[in-house]
């Protein structure tokens, strides 16, 4: 299939059977179930609920996986590292067989998900076959942190499976950093690539956004060192694409063109979508843990994007 | 005009004197020009942002540079920072064939090496390379053996590309026969990396490189399809699937033949960032250097405890002496006082950086040295103590500082030994002397200056270039904004701001360690503890000529205390001793470390080498991630 399109909805369909799968992540955050709170009954035919193997016991994901089991009746599907990809696929082509010759609907929570998974869910619609279409409204609750959080300390820096984009034969490198309040794992990341040009995104609502002011704060070492900073809308993951691929779309080939989305998760999805159009980038991923997680509440502001994918 | 020269020269020629004229003005509408250029020279800190041309300009060789061009393999180990990307991109021919044609002995090693036709070729395993190695849990032992069999190949022959052209240019004179040559490599080689005989449109380089990125373009597609599918990747199959470094040799062989190098000509594949392959990855290289590869030797780049492993596919492992070398980076003395001395390398670096960087900087034509724009170091230079006042106020600060036993010896041996006096006592003490007493004045916010002056921003560098780079670059920028704000600059620049820059940039280097992997979080606790341990030691008590500045360990001290060491020295946040016993690279660390001295304004302790305590004691002393006050020391000083 290929990736024709993406638009910013303003609700969720609620229409009967509207989707035939729903996708959420119970994680250890509030704002897990918030999105799943808003699902009317009967607008779907199947869910599928993901779940971490680690923190089953952090801050609120029993309450989480306790709420998704009832509303659902489905149990939670423990995603592990080594597999994860493998699990999502044959979920999705369960769900899908009876959608063939016709479209193929997907509702994805990904507000308390890793970027693998929304990763792999991408790269599974990229190479699905025998749809008239696959249209996946991904669907994400904006997040307030209740406390700062430790730096993540970071296991492995990798590119996202079918992400990685054309490296070889490259001397130089341009990275393009989504920036948020990880200050030090972006600096870790930066160490490691050490990119000869570098540009970077954040997410700013107005001129005088205090939380894209911290963003700046936080990151001073990076924006000092890069050639423009790109202001992107927050939850508006359409817009953040356009801007993107504007801005990606003008860079010189002549180096390896990295893309670390280390902001919010809409914006990683809008980089997710931009290598989709523009396959040489290289988008990567920082894996890692922190050593006390924090809770985040969902603010009540929604971002949901309708992306498409036709036959080739 | 002439009254701006008469005081910039004059100014300079007594800064160079004594340093002692803080607080006058330097030309400053000449230099105010040539500032933010020169700041931007500095602002890159990594051989791997420089273009051919500026690595090759400011590239000045180390001793055991040259040694590196012959048909041995070598495995250069270096911390991060330490230059190791710079050695073998200037290995790469193409930076050799341009360091040729610049005149001075100091390139003579590239004169060398065209002559004996040794030809490099400067592979950089990127992000791509590696972070695609590292994504696929799911494939067997064997699908992620031919993956990274395939990169490599991939890689290295992309990596072929600019050599081909300074190859043409370096052994053929005539542009025609460049041409015909180029056309003819182009052609031999696409036929065989497109697996096609239809490649009339690759009759460039350029064309040549578009080929490869398609080719890899279509393979990292085609795996997504697979996984996405759930079918077998056997099918998965393109030229460079051969055998590991087949098609690296036979492009070669295609570029010797159409460009007429000698038969004789060796052939370095210069790997960059190797510690960052698996110990498989490590087990394939090592198989390739222990059989004999024609004319094709290795020259690999790694950091310390990261050559994974000495094994091979075969039944021999590798063997240090036999099939390759070591090449220490790491290893160049960081003495700062004074340029002339045996020990200096690292200063005499550091000023020929600065020279080759900052040679706009400068006022009416007189070059601004280093040691011009930083002045002297009240912490580490030899003070003069010759007359009665010093020396009545040196053991004034002796008495009110030291513990008895020090001020006895010092009255005895300042009454009946002066030479011994000055050895044993002045030169030891004096730094600790000053510092003790800086922090002892220091009020409420005040900030303090004895951090400053060239000897100690080259010592703080820990004989790290990158470090050294960051440096410099902070205090340039600082003029670039005094500059701005239409402050008048001085030189030396004041010794807070000085002392202010490297504390900054001590706490970002701490604190930037817990978000690397793989063990930051540890590392960082650790370097915490030590340095508090350091801070407590040097002010709690009178001082001796015994306070601690390195740690101690031994190999049975447990994992996380080699794991803390062994990243801690990758990142040159700790160095290693060079009377530390070498077992290998990979061996369990043990011996006395150096904490670096870039934390030396952080904690508060004197930025020179002098007694080692054990690590468990200092850990088992302190409350362990307790950034404040240790709640109980046991100390030995």
């Amino acid at each position: 299939m290929r990736f024709r399109t993406i638009e910013s909805k303003d609700e969720i369909e609620s229409s009967e059977k509207h989707y035939s799968l729903l996708i959420f992540a119970s994680g250890f955050e509030k704002r897990s179930i918030f999105v799943a709170n808003r699902i009317a009954n009967g607008s779907f035919q199947e869910c599928s609920v993901f779940g971490f193997s680690d923190d089953s016991d952090t801050l609120s994901r029993r309450d989480n996986d306790k709420f998704f089991k009832e509303k659902f009746n489905v149990p939670i599907t423990i995603l592990h590292d080594d597999a994860h990809d493998q699990r999502i696929f044959k979920i999705l082509d369960d769900a899908s067989k009876k959608y063939i010759g016709a479209t193929f609907r997907v509702l994805v929570d990904y507000s308390a998900m890793t970027r693998t998974w929304y990763a792999a869910i991408l790269t599974w619609a990229r190479f699905a076959v025998g749809f008239n279409s696959v249209e996946i409204d991904f669907i994400y609750a904006a997040g307030q942190y209740l406390s700062e959080f430790d730096p993540l300390a970071i296991s492995e820096i990798e590119c996202l499976p079918g992400f990685e984009g054309v490296s070889g034969g490259f001397r130089s490198t341009t990275a393009i950093f989504g920036l948020g309040y990880d200050r030090y794992a972006t600096l870790a990341v930066y160490d490691r690539l050490e990119p000869d040009a570098i540009y970077c995104c954040i997410a700013r609502k107005s001129a005088d956004d205090p939380n894209a002011f911290k963003v700046l704060t936080e990151n001073d070492v990076i924006v000092d060192a890069s050639s423009k900073i790109v202001s992107l809308p927050l939850t508006d993951v359409s817009e953040a694409f356009r801007i993107l691929c504007d801005h990606v779309i003008s860079l010189e080939r002549d180096s390896h063109i990295v893309i670390v989305p280390m902001g919010p998760k809409s914006h990683v999805l809008a980089t997710l979508l931009v290598a989709l159009r523009l396959p040489w980038l290289t988008c990567l991923h920082a894996r890692g843990q922190r050593i006390s997680p924090v809770q985040v509440l969902a603010t009540g502001a929604l971002s949901i994007s309708r992306v498409s994918f036709v036959p080739d | 005009m002439v009254a701006k020269n008469a005081l910039s020269k004059e100014i300079i020629s007594s800064v160079a004197k004594n340093n002692s004229h803080r607080g006058k003005l330097i030309d400053n509408i000449d230099a105010s020009e040539k500032v933010t250029s020169v700041a931007k020279e500095f602002e890159v800190d990594n051989a791997k942002q420089l273009t051919v041309e500026k690595t090759v300009r400011y590239f000045v060789p180390p001793e055991n540079f040259a040694r590196l061009f012959s048909g041995k393999n070598h495995i250069l180990l270096g911390s991060r920072g330490s230059g190791k990307t710079t050695w073998v991109r200037m290995l790469a021919h193409d930076h050799v064939y341009l360091a040729s044609k610049q005149l001075g002995i100091a390139n003579k090693y590239a004169r060398d090496a065209l002559d004996n036709n040794f030809i490099g070729i400067y592979v950089p395993t990127n992000i791509g390379l590696i972070g695609s190695l590292k994504n696929k849990p799911w494939q067997s032992e064997a699908h992620a053996e031919q993956f990274f069999q395939w990169r490599l190949n991939l890689h290295s022959c992309a990596a072929l590309i600019p050599i081909i052209r300074s190859c043409i240019d370096c052994y053929i004179s005539d542009p025609y026969e460049r041409t015909i040559a180029e056309l003819s490599i182009c052609k031999d080689l696409s036929k065989f990396w497109s697996r096609s005989d239809n490649v009339r449109d690759i009759k460039t380089l350029e064309a040549l490189r578009l080929l490869i990125a398609t080719v890899e373009t279509k393979r990292v597609d085609e795996i997504s399809r697979y996984r996405a599918r759930g079918l077998p990747m056997d099918e998965l199959n393109d030229y460079f699937d051969s055998e590991l470094f087949h098609p690296i040799k036979y492009g070669i062989q295609v570029i010797t033949y159409h460009v007429g190098i000698p038969k004789e000509a060796v052939w370095m594949l210069c790997i960059d960032e190797a510690e960052y392959l698996t110990e498989a990855h490590h087990r394939i290289i090592n198989t390739h250097m222990r059989t004999a590869s024609e004319n094709l030797v290795f020259k690999i780049a790694t950091m310390p405890f990261a050559h994974h492993t000495m094994a091979t596919n075969a039944d021999d492992p590798v063997r240090e002496g036999h099939d390759f070398d070591y090449v220490y980076v790491d290893q160049v003395p960081i003495d700062s006082r004074g340029a002339g001395k045996e020990d200096a390398a690292f200063l005499r670096f550091a000023r020929d950086v600065f020279k080759r960087r900052a040679n706009s900087l400068s006022s009416n034509g007189v070059p601004l040295t280093m040691q011009q724009m930083l002045g002297p170091s009240p912490l580490i230079d030899e003070k003069s103590v010759e007359s009665r006042e010093d020396i009545n106020d040196f053991m004034l600060l002796l008495e009110k500082y030291s513990n008895e036993a020090t001020c006895i010896r010092a009255r005895r041996l300042l009454s009946y030994d002066p030479r011994k006096f000055r050895n044993e006592i002045l030169r030891k003490m004096h730094g600790a002397l000053i510092l003790r007493d800086a922090l002892h004045q220091r009020v409420g916010n005040s900030k303090l200056g004895v951090y400053s002056g060239e000897a100690t921003i080259v010592r703080c560098s820990d004989g790290n270039a990158r470090r050294l780079m960051r440096l410099l670059n902070a205090l340039l920028k600082k003029i670039v904004h005094i500059q701005e704000s239409k402050e008048p600059i001085s030189y030396p620049l004041s010794p807070v701001v000085q002392n202010e820059i490297i504390e900054t940039i001590a706490r970002d280097a701490l604190n930037r360690v817990q978000s690397e992997p793989p063990h930051g979080v540890l590392t960082h606790k650790y370097l915490s503890t030590v340095g508090n341990y350091m801070k407590f030691a040097f002010r709690s008590k009178k001082l001796g000529t015994d306070f601690v500045s390195s740690i101690i360990v031994h190999r049975d001290d447990g994992l996380q205390i080699q794991q803390f060491v062994k990243q801690a020295v990758q990142l040159s946040l700790l160095t290693p001793s060079r009377d530390n016993a070498h077992d290998g690279p990979n061996a369990p660390c043990e011996g006395v470390f150096h904490l670096a001295f870039i934390f030396s304004p952080l904690f508060g302790f004197l930025p020179r080498r002098n007694k080692a305590q054990r690590l468990p004691k200092i850990l088992n002393s302190l409350s362990v991630g307790d950034d404040d006050e240790p709640k109980q020391a046991v100390l030995e000083i």
